[in-house]
Parts: structure tokens; C-alpha cells; sequence
């Protein structure tokens, strides 16, 4: 196919991101949107792609002990649970950044839903608020929003498990017993019933939720087939006031359900392999192209810094060179691959150390690194390159990398968002940050120029 | 007069003990077999899983090796299902030590080992010249100057060990796991039972018979103490580390810096490299792979197969040999690997401890002991271990068949048959009944709803580990990320468990992999982990639920006054083992009423 010696392709651009996950894509829209020329490259893969259908931006770090001190169906407030990770984790970029940076989360957060165009959240009006969110595991877990279609605690007491025959990968009756034991915890009762849907599909089981979306999205006949399945099973059940169902549809099928059922049909959280995740990384590269920013895939591989500024990044299958005015860098942790270790740790396109609690990983034995039970802490989850307050990279002694450098997302050091409960909301707000910083330094050249 | 309920009993659920156990069923007898954790919990389960015809004592004792080479035979007759052909490569580089010499003592060495392969099916060694070897394996280093081959066998030692128990019960013995043997019964001079407790349940029982006989491999001495008698082991520590998937086409030996022989092996749908031979007082039921263990490995396979790094690691595993403690300086014993204590001199009588032993020699060693128990029972029957096939060995199967009728995966029939020989039509029936069980819920072996369901019914499955154990569900390259919280909702819609103890399974089962895991998360096995993490942690939210869960059962009370903090850097504040957590105090609030963690075994 690939006939001859692959030509390297070069190119100017105002601003290079390297990342298309949901910190790369908010800095790539925000600087696209203030009129710069955008290239995004990425290569596919992410994080982003496999989170389950809610945005976090911060909880209050309780001891997680439900039905105690802290109780998972009552809702707590994003904002306080921002400060409650910024006093208690030094490391963690809700500390690092000034108080003045903090404070745009307001301002991020609502960038981050318009970047995802054709996707509607269900959030609370302001941050102080938190939502309760059901998953595909049984259990409720606050979040600051979910997609549309995603289930949440509303006002509804009884609640349905569809039970789908067609797709393996999930046990309904298991679910629902779960749900039930976790709302027991809790001061507010919900009940739980398992309701079996008919076959849809001709054939083998399917494996997994995002199998039986996939075969949904593929095919018109089978979408109605299910939503009469569904109605024919709910009109078992009067009672029924939310129907929750593994991640098989989007928002558009939701609606339908619902209209033809009368009942709110909703999907639980999602494991990976996850159709919202899916659904999220879609609108966030649409958000971006809709601005004018350009996304390549390629595989980034090594950049150039001369005198303290980046002058060329190096990106293979497609070969392209690219010499940018500013690079956010939104490479993601190592799910993304933009950090690495195998035997020695390091952040894939500049070299740079990766650090952990501060100190540098290098070579030292990864059990090092690690708590001893799988559910401890463990440091090399919160590890990730050093930076200053405008986001820019920084060595092992603190001085930046390049002055036309930042970087965004969980690619920087000190937070766990399987911990501090501020996944994509750390994202957001260092992706809208980021891309401020470099609109500095942009702005300062066309000065100068002029 | 002592009661006799059973007509002996074997301590220690281990290839060994389930091996005598299922010979004395076989003549009749009636067994009762108790084990503290499960089945292949301790050796059996992490080994390097080599039915090896003895090659080593070629070099001092024709006999034993031509026994072993007999015995591997007979193995292969009465499970074929489980065993898998390793052909090796014996490659010597040009800066080994005797370099070219090496290459024709091996040579040499091996054609002496020939004339015992036929008994075990195995192949004549070849002599390949350098061009082979590198044709042959292609990873293997440029330095290689030639190679012997020789012919090995590799077997699930999981599934061998359980094989044996279930066709013990199924010829009327009884066997009992997580049950911890804590004293003997006596009768004057004489041992006439033993006491444990039901480490599931907290129950204490009492159970007697005229003979017991102690086969505990490692912790041999630690129970011959409980009936105050004695005998010296030398434990031995060996790690392995599983690649999550094939690296090489052949077994490869290869050298440690000390000049120890060590093994690169294809190994069920994975890898292992190992082992490490240290001796070890340590922690038995919670020994680690250290920094170093997995440092000598990677560099010993980097030396022969340089380019080992670009490979997955998914975790390791670690062994305690219950080595014999020193060759006897009597001649004839000097190969022997293992060694029977009657303790009747040292005032007990009717307890005999079994030390030592192989995998590859189990059969070989339990009809030894029931030789024994035989005859002091005054039993005649005549041994039939080596002629009755295993359970699932006794017709052959038909993969494509079942596989295309059910629309199950051919992928996945041959692995099910694989592990269960013929039983895989009685799985296979469950699909047929309900299409969904035909559906992963392990990828990477692959492992079906099916042959979970029925591991937990028909398997003395009791615990979710144990399902890991009989399935191989978490073996893989996920390290049980996309596995283990279906199979523990598998488990409790077929053991009936409440959602407290199937959280306790879940994070009990999760520990157990990220202590294997933990001392090689590097690489894509790193990014794995992250996800690990993710799903559970970050989706599901389950740290909290889990504190909740174990603070309900009354078993936090437990781990946490044992280890002050479970997020205490390692050292003082060592984690117990999570498969070794026993009943706790009562609930300090009964909020959620925890009854046993399982039902009793029938
Ligand atoms: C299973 C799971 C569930 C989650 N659930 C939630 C949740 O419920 N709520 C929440 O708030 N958060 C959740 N998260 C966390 C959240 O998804 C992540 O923190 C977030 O997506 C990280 O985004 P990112 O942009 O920093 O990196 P990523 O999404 O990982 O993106 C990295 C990008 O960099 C690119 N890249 C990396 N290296 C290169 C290279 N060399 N060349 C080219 N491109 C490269 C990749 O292609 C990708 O586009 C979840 C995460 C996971 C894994
Ligand atoms: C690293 C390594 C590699 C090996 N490689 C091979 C090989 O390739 N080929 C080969 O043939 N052999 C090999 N072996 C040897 C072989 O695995 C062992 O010799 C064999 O498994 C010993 O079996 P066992 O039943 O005697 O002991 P174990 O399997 O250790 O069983 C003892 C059992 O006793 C139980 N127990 C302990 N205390 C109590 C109590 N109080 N109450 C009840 N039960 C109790 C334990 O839980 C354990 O399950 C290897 C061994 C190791 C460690």
C-alpha cells in the first residue's frame, strides 16, 4: 500500500495541542475560538473515551463510609468538596493553582458543556450541589453532572432493573439486590424490582452493554423492536416510576422510550467499554472542529526545545513535524499514554520526570509506589509531571521547561480522580486554563510583531 | 473406645493431599480432607506447573527418573485433557561459561534422558545448529551458538489438584476447605482425631479417625508441633512472573547471574519465567515477590531472550517449596524427594507427616501413603490411581461440535474442555438452557457465564478466589478488572449471598491479584491498573461500599486492629493476607444481619 520513503510533512501553527481527550479538546476550542489556527493531534486512545457518563469536579473527602458519616444518596456541594481537596490535598491542582485560578471554575465549567455540542447534561443550577448518580455495579456515587440519559436520583421512589436478555456482561438481579443494599444504607428508601425485556436480536447473546448499543445505533427495526419490548414489559409493571437499564442507548433513544413507556428510562453508569464515554469524546472533538480546530490522528513522538521555547514536535504515522507558537500539552496519564513506565517512569513527549508525591519515580521499584491493598492509596496514581501556576511544565528543580509551554489534564501530577472525586472537572478547569495562559503568550507575539 | 467417623484423615488440601485422598477413596476407604484455604492455595497452586520427568537426578539415580518419566505417563493417561507438550530449547551462548564443551555435554547429557522419554511420550532431544535456534525462536539472543531440545509436559496444577478432590468425594470421601486444624484429638499415646474451625463460619468441629495423616507441605511442621512431635523442612521460596500472553514458541532455559537453570515457557494462553530457589522463614500464608526476586528474573531472561522487556508482565506469583531438609547421607535416599515421619516414636501415634514431593510425583508419592494407611487399616485394594481417569477424562469431546451448535465461541469450548475434559457437555447444557450464560465473563481466557455457574455449583467453591482457582477468571491480562464483579455477581445469585458479602468477595478477591500484580505494574500492566482502579474506584464508587461491607461483617474490627492502618506503607503495618481473614467479632452495630459468609458445603 505504502509505496516509497514516507515524506515528512511540516508545518506553522499558531498553537499545537497534543491530546484529544477532554482536556485537550477544551483548550483546543478555547483556542480556536479566540481565533487562532488550532492543530490537535492525538492517537485514539484515553481515559476520557472510557469514563462512564458523569463529570466530577469534587466531593467532600469523607472517610467513604456510607450509611455513616457521610451518606451517598444525599447530595453534597461541588464547591465545598473543591476546597475540601484543596486543603487536604497539597499536591493536587485545586491547591497548587492561586485561588484567582480556582475561582474560574464557574467560568470552565460552563465552556465545558458548550464544547460538548448535541450532548445535554443534567446538572445542578450552580456548585453547590452535587447529584446522585447510579452505576452499573449496584452502587451510588455523587458527581456534579451526568449526561442526560444517564440515571440519577430524582424524586422517583420505585425503580425498575430492566433485565435484558439479549445482552450478556451484566446480572440485573444482582444489580437490583445491590441498589437495594445500598438505599438501605441510606436515610432516603428506594425500592428496587428486576423487569426481564424479551429478545431483540436473532442470534448469540450479546457480550456487553456497548455491544447491544452498537447493535441498536446500527439498526432501525431493532430500535423499535426494543422500545416495544420494553413497553410491553413495563406495562407489567404500573408501578414502576424509573426504569434503569445498562448503557445501551443514547439520549435520543431515551426519549423515545420514555414517551412510548410514560416511565424515565435512564441508563446506569457505565463500565468501560462505555457507550457514554463514547458518546463524550465524540461531542468533545466536535466542540473542537466546530471552532475551527483541527484534529489529526498521529503519534506523537519527541519535541524540540531550543533557548527555553518549544520550536518543533515530531509526530509519526502520518510523519509530520509541526513548529507551533504554544503547545498545551493533554496527553492523559498512562490510559492515555502520556505518561510511561516500564522499568523507569517519564512523561512520553518531552522526556520530563515523572514525579509522585514530588519525587521523581525514575527507576525506584514500582512496589514503591503502590499501598499494599488494592484499595489504599497509592502514590503512582497521583504521580505526573511537575508544573508552575500558569500550568507550564516544570524540571526536577522547578525551573519551566519552555515559556510557550503548558500543560492540562490528568498528564499533571497530584490527583487521583478515583479518590478525589474531580476527574473531568480538574480537566476542564486546567483545559480552559491552559488555553488562557497561551493566549498570553499568542497575544504577546502579535504585539510584539506589531 | 475413639469414634471412628472417618477412616482417616488428611490435613492439607494440596496436590498431595487431595491425591491420597481420592487413592484412599478409590479402595474404599473413607477419607475426610481438610484444608485451611482452598484447594492449591499453597504449592500446588504456584508451581511452575511441569510434569518434568525428574531429568536432574539422571545425574545420580537412573531409577527415580525412570519412575518419574512412568509416572508423568501415567498422569498423561488419566488426565489428558489437562496436560499441554512444552518442546524446550537448551540454547548456549557463546559467553557461557564452558561455552561449545556445554553444548556437547547437554548434548550427551540429554541422550542419556532419551531412552526414559517414550515412557512419558515425550521426543528425542535434537541437536539444532544456530541458524535453527534462531529460526526455531527468533527472539532468542544473536549470541547463541546452538541448542539441545528436550520434551516436557506442562499441566494446570489448579485443575489437577481439584480433579482429584472432586473424584474423592465423588468415590465417597469428604472434604472440607477453609477449615484450620488447630489441635488433635488424643488417646494416650494415640492420635484418634483432629479440631478446627470452619474459618467461614467461625464453627468449631471435632472429627476422629484411627489414622491422620499430615499433608501440609510447608506448614508440615508447624501442625506435627500441634501434636507436639517434630520434623525439619527447608522451606524454599520461588517466584515466577506471568506475561499476559505467548512470548516464545518453545520452553527456553535460561541462566541466572549464579548460574542457576531457570525456565521462559509458554503456560496456558500466557508465559511464566522462573523460578527463584531462597530459603524462606517468613510468612507462609503471605509470602511476596521482593525487588530483587523479579530483578534476578527479568535479567537471567534478558540474557537468552533480550527483547523480554517489550512483553506485558501481568503479575507474579510465589511458592514455598516444602523441601526436604537435607539429603540424608544414606546413599539410596539421596535422590529421594520426599520422606514420610510416622511420629509414633516421638508419642504419636497414627499421625504421619509427608514432606517434600513434586507436582509431577504426586500420584506416585499418595499411593506410597495409602500403601500405608492401607495397610494399617487392613485394607487390600489394590492402588488404582494410575488406570482410573480423572473426572472429565473419561470420553473424548467434541470442541467444534458444541461450539457451532450453541454458537458459543470455539475459543471458548476448547478452553472450558481443556479445564473440564468432558464435563464441558454438562456446562454446555446450561447455555443451551439460557443463551445469555454463553456470554463472557472473563475475555482473556476466555471464561463463560456457563462454566462459572457451574465451578459454583458442583466445585466446593466457597469463596470467589476459589472460582479464580477452578476458572482461571482474573489469570489474564485484565488481572481481573473486567472479571472479577461479574463473577462475584455470578457467585452470589448462586450461593445466595447477601450484597455485604459480595462486596467482602469482591475486595478479597481484588487484593489477592494486586498482591500478585503489585511488584511488576510496569507498562501497559501500569495503564491496566489505572482502568482497574477507575471502574471500581471512580464508577463505582466501591471503596466506601467495601469499608461499609467489611465494617458490617464485623470483620474490619479484625484487619484493622491487626494491621493499624491497611494504608500504612509496607512494614509494621502489614496487610493479612486477604484470602486468610477470618470470622470476626461481632458487628459493632446490627444494622445489616451477616449470617455465615457461605452455605455449607452438602
Ligand atoms: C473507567 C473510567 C471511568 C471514569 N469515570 C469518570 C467519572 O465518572 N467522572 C469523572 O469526572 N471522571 C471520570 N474518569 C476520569 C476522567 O475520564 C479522566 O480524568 C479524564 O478523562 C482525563 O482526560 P485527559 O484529557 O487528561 O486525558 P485522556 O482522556 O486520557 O486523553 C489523552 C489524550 O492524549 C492523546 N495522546 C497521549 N499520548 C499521545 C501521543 N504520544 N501522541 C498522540 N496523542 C497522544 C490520546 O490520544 C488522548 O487523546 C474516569 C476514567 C476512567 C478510566
Ligand atoms: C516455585 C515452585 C515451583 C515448582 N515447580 C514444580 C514443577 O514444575 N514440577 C513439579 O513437579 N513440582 C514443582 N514444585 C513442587 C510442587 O509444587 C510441590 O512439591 C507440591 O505442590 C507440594 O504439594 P503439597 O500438597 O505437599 O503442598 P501444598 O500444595 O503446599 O499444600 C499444603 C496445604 O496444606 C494447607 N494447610 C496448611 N496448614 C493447614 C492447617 N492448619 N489445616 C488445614 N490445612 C492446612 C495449606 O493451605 C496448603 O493448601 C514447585 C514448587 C514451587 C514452590
Amino acid at each position: 500500500m505504502n509505496a516509497g520513503p514516507a515524506r515528512r510533512q511540516e508545518r506553522d501553527v499558531d498553537a499545537l495541542v497534543i491530546g484529544a481527550g477532554a482536556a485537550g479538546c477544551v483548550a483546543a476550542r478555547r483556542l480556536a475560538l479566540a481565533g487562532h489556527e488550532v492543530l490537535v493531534l492525538h492517537n485514539g486512545t484515553g481515559a476520557t473515551r472510557l469514563s462512564s457518563g458523569a463529570f466530577d469536579v469534587g466531593d467532600d473527602l469523607r472517610d467513604d463510609v456510607p450509611g455513616n458519616s457521610s451518606d451517598p444518596l444525599s447530595p453534597s456541594s461541588a464547591r465545598a468538596g473543591m476546597l475540601d481537596v484543596a486543603t487536604k490535598r497539597l499536591r493536587h491542582p485545586y491547591a497548587q493553582l492561586s485561588a484567582g485560578a480556582r475561582a474560574q471554575m464557574d467560568d470552565a465549567i460552563r465552556f465545558f458543556f458548550d464544547a460538548t455540542p448535541g450532548l445535554s447534561w443534567h446538572r445542578s443550577l450552580s456548585l453547590n450541589e452535587n447529584l446522585v448518580a447510579l452505576t452499573q455495579l449496584g452502587t451510588a456515587k455523587r458527581t456534579f453532572a451526568a449526561l442526560r440519559h444517564m440515571a440519577y436520583v430524582g424524586d422517583q421512589q420505585r425503580c425498575a432493573v430492566m433485565d435484558l436478555r439479549d445482552c450478556g456482561g451484566v446480572n440485573a438481579g444482582q444489580i437490583a439486590a445491590m441498589l437495594r443494599h445500598v438505599t438501605a444504607l441510606s436515610a432516603r428508601e428506594l425500592s428496587y424490582v428486576t423487569v426481564p425485556v424479551a429478545r431483540v436480536f436473532r442470534g448469540p447473546a450479546l457480550g456487553h452493554p456497548a455491544h447491544m448499543a452498537r447493535a441498536l445505533d446500527a439498526d432501525e427495526s431493532a430500535q423499535e423492536r426494543f422500545v416495544s419490548e420494553v413497553e410491553t414489559a413495563l406495562a407489567g409493571h404500573g408501578d414502576v416510576e424509573l426504569a434503569l437499564f445498562p448503557a445501551v442507548f443514547g439520549p435520543d433513544l431515551a426519549d423515545r422510550l420514555e414517551e412510548r413507556t410514560g416511565v424515565p428510562c435512564r441508563a446506569l453508569m457505565a463500565l468501560p467499554p462505555s457507550a457514554p464515554g463514547q458518546l463524550l469524546v465524540d461531542a468533545l472533538h466536535r466542540g473542537a472542529k466546530a471552532c475551527g480546530a483541527e484534529l489529526v490522528r498521529a503519534q506523537v513522538s519527541s519535541a524540540e526545545v531550543e533557548d527555553g521555547r518549544v520550536t518543533r514536535v515530531h509526530a509519526e504515522a502520518p510523519g509530520l513535524t509541526v513548529r507551533p507558537q504554544v503547545v498545551v500539552l493533554a496527553t492523559g496519564r498512562f490510559l492515555g499514554g502520556g505518561l510511561s513506565r516500564d522499568q523507569v517512569g517519564r512523561e512520553t513527549v518531552f522526556g520530563l520526570p515523572l514525579l509522585a508525591e514530588g519525587q521523581v519515580v525514575g527507576d525506584r521499584f514500582i512496589g514503591e509506589f503502590t499501598g499494599p491493598v488494592v484499595d489504599s492509596e497509592h502514590e503512582i496514581f497521583r504521580a505526573g509531571i511537575g508544573y508552575d501556576a500558569q500550568l507550564r511544565p516544570v524540571g526536577v528543580r522547578g525551573a519551566k521547561v519552555a515559556h510557550n509551554l503548558f500543560a492540562a489534564g490528568s498528564v499533571l501530577e497530584g490527583y487521583d480522580p478515583a479518590r478525589d472525586a474531580s476527574g473531568l472537572g480538574v480537566c476542564a478547569l486546567t483545559g480552559y486554563l491552559a488555553a488562557g495562559f497561551a493566549l498570553e503568550v499568542l497575544d504577546a507575539a502579535e504585539d510584539a510583531a506589531a | 473406645m475413639a469414634q471412628r467417623e472417618h477412616d482417616v484423615i488428611i490435613i492439607g488440601g494440596g496436590v498431595n493431599g487431595t491425591g491420597i485422598a481420592r487413592d484412599c477413596a478409590l479402595r474404599g476407604l473413607r477419607p475426610l480432607l481438610i484444608e485451611k484455604h482452598d484447594f492449591a492455595k499453597g504449592a500446588s497452586g504456584a508451581n511452575t506447573g511441569m510434569i518434568h520427568g525428574g531429568i536432574r537426578y539422571l545425574r545420580y539415580d537412573v531409577k527415580t527418573t525412570k519412575l518419574s518419566c512412568t509416572d508423568s505417563g501415567y498422569i498423561q493417561r488419566i488426565a489428558p485433557h489437562l496436560l499441554f507438550r512444552i518442546p524446550f530449547l537448551f540454547p548456549v551462548l557463546e559467553d557461557d561459561a564452558w561455552g561449545a564443551l556445554l553444548l556437547e555435554g547437554a548434548e550427551i547429557f540429554f541422550e542419556s534422558y532419551d531412552v526414559y522419554q517414550p515412557l512419558k511420550r515425550g521426543k528425542p532431544h535434537t541437536r539444532l545448529s544456530k541458524k535453527d535456534v534462531l529460526d526455531l525462536e527468533p527472539g532468542v539472543s544473536e549470541k547463541v551458538i546452538g541448542a539441545v531440545t528436550m520434551d516436557e509436559w506442562g499441566i494446570d496444577p489448579f485443575r489437577l489438584t481439584v480433579s482429584n478432590a472432586l473424584d474423592a468425594v465423588g468415590h465417597g470421601g469428604a472434604v472440607r476447605t477453609y477449615c484450620d486444624v488447630e489441635a488433635f484429638i488424643r488417646d494416650g499415646d494415640r492420635i484418634v482425631g483432629v479440631r478446627f474451625t470452619d474459618r467461614l463460619t467461625g464453627r468449631e468441629e471435632t472429627h476422629h479417625a484411627p489414622l491422620v495423616i499430615n499433608a501440609t507441605g510447608a506448614w508440615g511442621p508447624r501442625i506435627a508441633a500441634l501434636a507436639g512431635v517434630h520434623y525439619r523442612l527447608r522451606p524454599g521460596k520461588g517466584i515466577h512472573i506471568v506475561y499476559s500472553h505467548r512470548i516464545s514458541n518453545y520452553g527456553v532455559v535460561m541462566i541466572g547471574v549464579d548460574g542457576r537453570q531457570m525456565f521462559m515457557m509458554p503456560h496456558e494462553n500466557g508465559t511464566i519465567i522462573g523460578t527463584t530457589d531462597d530459603d524462606y522463614y517468613g510468612d507462609l500464608d503471605n509470602p511476596k515477590a521482593t525487588e530483587d526476586e523479579v530483578k534476578y528474573l527479568l535479567q537471567a531472561a534478558r540474557r537468552v531472550f533480550p527483547s523480554i522487556d517489550d512483553y506485558r508482565m501481568s503479575r507474579t506469583y510465589v511458592g514455598i517449596r516444602p523441601t526436604v531438609w537435607a539429603w540424608s547421607r544414606n546413599e539410596d535416599l539421596l535422590s529421594r524427594e520426599h520422606e514420610f515421619y510416622d511420629h509414633k516414636n516421638q508419642g504419636a501415634d497414627g499421625l504421619i507427616s509427608v514432606a517434600g514431593g513434586k507436582l509431577a510425583a504426586y500420584r506416585q508419592l499418595s499411593e506410597e501413603v495409602t500403601d500405608i494407611i492401607a495397610q494399617r487399616l487392613g485394607n487390600t485394594q489394590p492402588c488404582r490411581t494410575h488406570t482410573e481417569p480423572l473426572p472429565g477424562a473419561e470420553e473424548a469431546f467434541d470442541v467444534a461440535q458444541y461450539a457451532d451448535d450453541l454458537s458459543v465461541p470455539r475459543l471458548s469450548v476448547a478452553r472450558m474442555a481443556y479445564r473440564h475434559g468432558c464435563t464441558a457437555k454438562d456446562i454446555l447444557q446450561q447455555v443451551e438452557a439460557d443463551p445469555r450464560c454463553g456470554t463472557h465473563v472473563c475475555l482473556c481466557e476466555p471464561v463463560t457465564e456457563a462454566e462459572v455457574r457451574y465451578t459454583c455449583q458442583k466445585e466446593h467453591v466457597r469463596r470467589l478466589v476459589d472460582v479464580r482457582r477452578r476458572t482461571r477468571v482474573s489469570m489474564g491480562a485484565c488481572g481481573g478488572t473486567r472479571c472479577l464483579h461479574r463473577a462475584a455477581q455470578e457467585l452470589a445469585a448462586e450461593a445466595q449471598l447477601e450484597p455485604v458479602e459480595q462486596l467482602l468477595e469482591l475486595r478479597d478477591a481484588m487484593c489477592a491479584r494486586f498482591v500478585g500484580k503489585r511488584p511488576v505494574l510496569e507498562g501497559a500492566n501500569l495503564a491496566t491498573e489505572e482502568l482497574n482502579q477507575a471502574m471500581h474506584f471512580l464508577t463505582g464508587n466501591l471503596r466506601g461500599y467495601f469499608k461499609a461491607a467489611e465494617l458490617m461483617s464485623g470483620r474490619y474490627a479484625l484487619t484493622s486492629a491487626k494491621s493499624p492502618a491497611a494504608d500504612a506503607p509496607d512494614g509494621d503495618g502489614e496487610h493479612k493476607d486477604p484470602e486468610s481473614l477470618t470470622a470476626g467479632p461481632k458487628p459493632p452495630q446490627d444494622r445489616v444481619q451477616v449470617p455465615s459468609l457461605m452455605p455449607e458445603p452438602r
